[in-house]
């Protein structure tokens, strides 16, 4: 179990990370959002041990993370980088003894891997020969192969395809099933929502959302309604409560104040009987991202 | 396995099998393997050039003619028309027609394609010695007077050393050698901690820029990576020397008996390879390699991207060469710049042993920037391990010094206990 408690991080006057906690417990995939200069990076980098935190504390297992459990950890940083020159097996064999591994054990398990990501290549071939694709995967291999307990993944599925992020969000369920506890950062509100049991958004180096998906959506009520009826836009605007209105080809999509509107709205749509559509739900990750990375700016 | 012998087997390995090392290795083997040959076949073809003597006095014909040597093979002739023949023939290089009257003089007629020049300076020392003799037999003077005669004045030379201000005794023959090994150690010493320099500082430098260093800095601490890569240096550095070593003896083993090799070592005197200086000056190659090492990790831990790895290597290359140059200057004779600079770290390494050879210094003077170099070496490492593990998070495109100020920063802030 990874446990960060009130962490903060400054670099001369700026404050990069302020009081942050969360805790991912094994089997647990935690995705980490906030926009670019929120503290992602810094935070992964101090549960790396990169940067030492101002304050607070990180633990694994009950002791401070170091480097006597750095077989245990994954990490693929945001920028990607292998050796050009080096083959396929030597490098996942190399990055795979760092963690720990023994060679042989390394190389009986290469070929699964590969065909688990369906990387296109030979084991003999050299890294500057692959596609920028096959070799994203053979650093996946290379993060994931020793099977690590505590996985950091900075951005892992940017400049992947959606047949290859599929292949990506495969690799990191199966590491949960087998109870590793899985950190990472996103931008993409679709693959979190997806893939996260927990949430935590960083604004301005604070935590200003800490929980799962479902929850934070919920904790914002259904103030969203998709609506086709009779009703006109006026009639729509004219609704107390109805804070905007936004047409979508027959449709409409209504931002309420609160969620009780709902009611009413659905009385007068089907005054006269049956609609198309009406469905109430709460905001999406990606609108609850934009209206909190908004925030920020009023 | 530890996680330095990893490091280290990987950095070894790598490197290895590399183009670039192999050439270093192997390229001065060839070069000397291809000398060798070119000796050995010139050498076999040299023939002596082939002169006529043409005298009507037999006894002056057959006193030349035994003055004949590897250079020049002397033919008796008593007819200068029999020697044109065999020249025109193309059988002989030149004639060589004495006279005896009114003293020994002569003429030389060589073939302008003579397969081996004669070099006038011999012919003119060999006549010059019999017409010595005739003048000294008509002179009626002893062997006795006739080396009096001859003896030239005598000039002797002794070389000191002013160490505490007296003078001490040195041999000449030993200064020679001593330049040519100050020479020498000067030109090895800079080559190899230039390239070995290099070879590290690409290392770091390419996996900084490709962002590897996170990866590996998050598998094994700073500390262990940074002695596993300079251990892994080092080691090809001695696997150089041992190949060297190896190629030696083979080569004293099958050419000890040859004559040009022998004739060789009979003129260089090797004792000096004996002395203290010798392991002063092995102590400052080693650690001369290692603070370059250091150095380059340094730099090379300070790259941004792929396209700025030259510029790490750039102060070792300059660090190298000023080291360089200085020590020429100190073999063109002591002065205040040489002085300072072999006790400054990174010059020392090459003008020190310089002006050790050349007793500039004693060995009290180098035993001193010896340990200035030690020292300095220790505190460096020290400085440089917290330095390169702080230089992870930086990414500049700024210049050298300004990417070193900021990386020199974050270390003082992120100096904690669990480094």
């Amino acid at each position: 179990m990874l446990e960060v408690h009130d962490l903060t991080k400054t670099f001369g006057s700026m404050t990069a990370v302020s009081h942050e906690s969360f805790t991912i417990q094994p089997g647990e995939i935690m995705g980490l959002i906030g926009q670019n200069g929120a503290g992602k990076t810094t935070t992964f980098r101090m549960l790396l041990n990169f940067l030492t935190p101002d304050s607070g504390t990180i633990m694994w297992n009950g002791q401070p993370l170091t480097a006597k459990a750095y077989d245990q950890i994954g990490y693929l940083p945001e920028e990607r980088g292998l050796y050009p020159k080096m083959r396929v097996e030597e490098q996942i064999v190399y990055f795979a003894r760092l963690r720990g591994m023994k060679t042989a054990a390394v190389k009986a398990q290469i070929p699964a891997w590969l065909d688990r990501f369906q990387v296109k290549g030979k084991r003999t071939d050299k890294i500057k020969d692959l596609s920028k694709g096959n070799q994203q995967k053979v650093q996946l291999i290379a993060t994931l192969i020793h099977m690590p307990k505590l996985v950091i993944l900075d951005e892992p599925f940017s400049g992947l395809d959606p047949v290859n992020a599929s292949l990506l969000q495969a690799g990191i369920e199966m590491l949960r099933d087998h109870g590793a506890a899985i950190i990472y950062s996103s931008h993409d509100m679709g693959n979190v929502e997806a893939i996260s049991d927990h949430l935590v958004m960083l604004r301005n180096g604070e935590v200003v959302l800490n929980g799962t998906v479902d929850a934070i959506r919920q904790s914002f009520g259904r103030t969203k309604l998709f609506l086709e009826s009779p009703l006109t836009k006026q009639q729509l605007q004219a609704t107390p409560g109805v804070v905007q209105v936004v047409a979508h080809g027959s449709g409409f999509e209504l931002t309420l104040s609160d969620p009780a509107v709902g009611k009413t709205l659905f009385a007068q749509a089907t005054a006269n009987g049956y609609i198309p559509e009406f469905r109430q739900a709460p905001p999406t990750l990606d609108e609850i991202f934009r209206m909190k990375a908004g925030a920020a700016h009023a | 396995m530890p996680k330095f012998w990893v490091v280290f087997s990987q950095v070894y390995k790598k490197n290895l099998h590399s183009g670039s090392w192999l050439f270093l290795v192997l390229s001065p083997l060839v070069f000397a393997a291809l000398a060798g040959l070119m000796g050995y076949f010139i050498a076999q073809n040299v023939q002596p050039a082939q002169v006529a003597v043409v005298s009507s006095t037999p006894a002056l014909r057959q006193a030349i003619v035994k003055t004949s040597d590897d250079q020049v093979h002397f033919r008796g002739y008593a007819s200068a028309a029999k020697a044109n023949t065999a020249l025109n023939h193309e059988t002989l290089d030149g004639i060589l027609t004495v006279t005896t009257t009114p003293a020994i003089g002569a003429h030389y007629v060589e073939r302008s394609n003579a397969d081996q020049s004669v070099d006038t300076t011999t012919l003119t020392a060999t006549l010059s010695r019999l017409k010595l003799q005739q003048t000294a037999a008509q002179l009626h003077l002893t062997a006795g007077q006739l080396a009096a005669l001859l003896s030239p004045a005598k000039v002797t030379t002794k070389t000191v050393a002013i160490e505490n201000g007296k003078q001490v005794a040195k041999n000449d023959t030993a200064a020679a050698v001593n330049r040519g090994f100050a020479m020498v150690l000067t030109v090895f010493i800079m080559i190899i901690t230039m390239v070995y320099g290099s070879i590290l500082a690409q290392e770091i430098a390419t996996e900084k820029g490709s962002r590897i260093m996170e990866i590996l800095l998050s598998s094994v601490s700073a500390t262990t990576q940074f002695f596993g890569k300079l251990a892994g240096i080092l080691a090809l550095l001695v696997t150089q020397i041992v190949v060297y070593v190896v190629a030696g003896g083979l080569a004293w083993f099958f050419l000890r008996e040859r004559d040009f090799v022998k004739g060789l070592l009979a003129q260089v005197d090797l004792s000096v390879l004996a002395s203290p200086i010798t392991l002063i000056a092995v102590l400052f190659f080693v650690i001369g390699v290692m603070t370059y090492a250091v150095l380059a990790a340094l730099t090379g831990s300070l790259v941004s991207n792929q396209e700025q790895v030259q510029t790490a290597v750039m102060p070792i290359s300059m660090l190298g060469l000023a080291g360089y140059f200085l020590a020429m200057i100190a073999q063109s004779g002591d002065s205040l710049l040489v002085q300072v600079a072999s006790y400054v770290p990174f010059l020392n390494i090459t003008v020190m042993p310089v002006q050790l050879a050349l007793d500039h210094v004693g060995y009290g003077a180098a035993w001193t920037s010896l340990v200035i170099a030690g020292v300095f070496l220790i505190g460096f490492t020290w400085v440089v391990v917290g330095v390169y593990r702080s230089n992870v998070l930086v990414y500049s495109d700024a210049g050298f010094i300004k990417r070193l100020r900021t990386s020199l920063s974050i270390w003082q802030a992120e100096r904690h206990p669990r480094a």
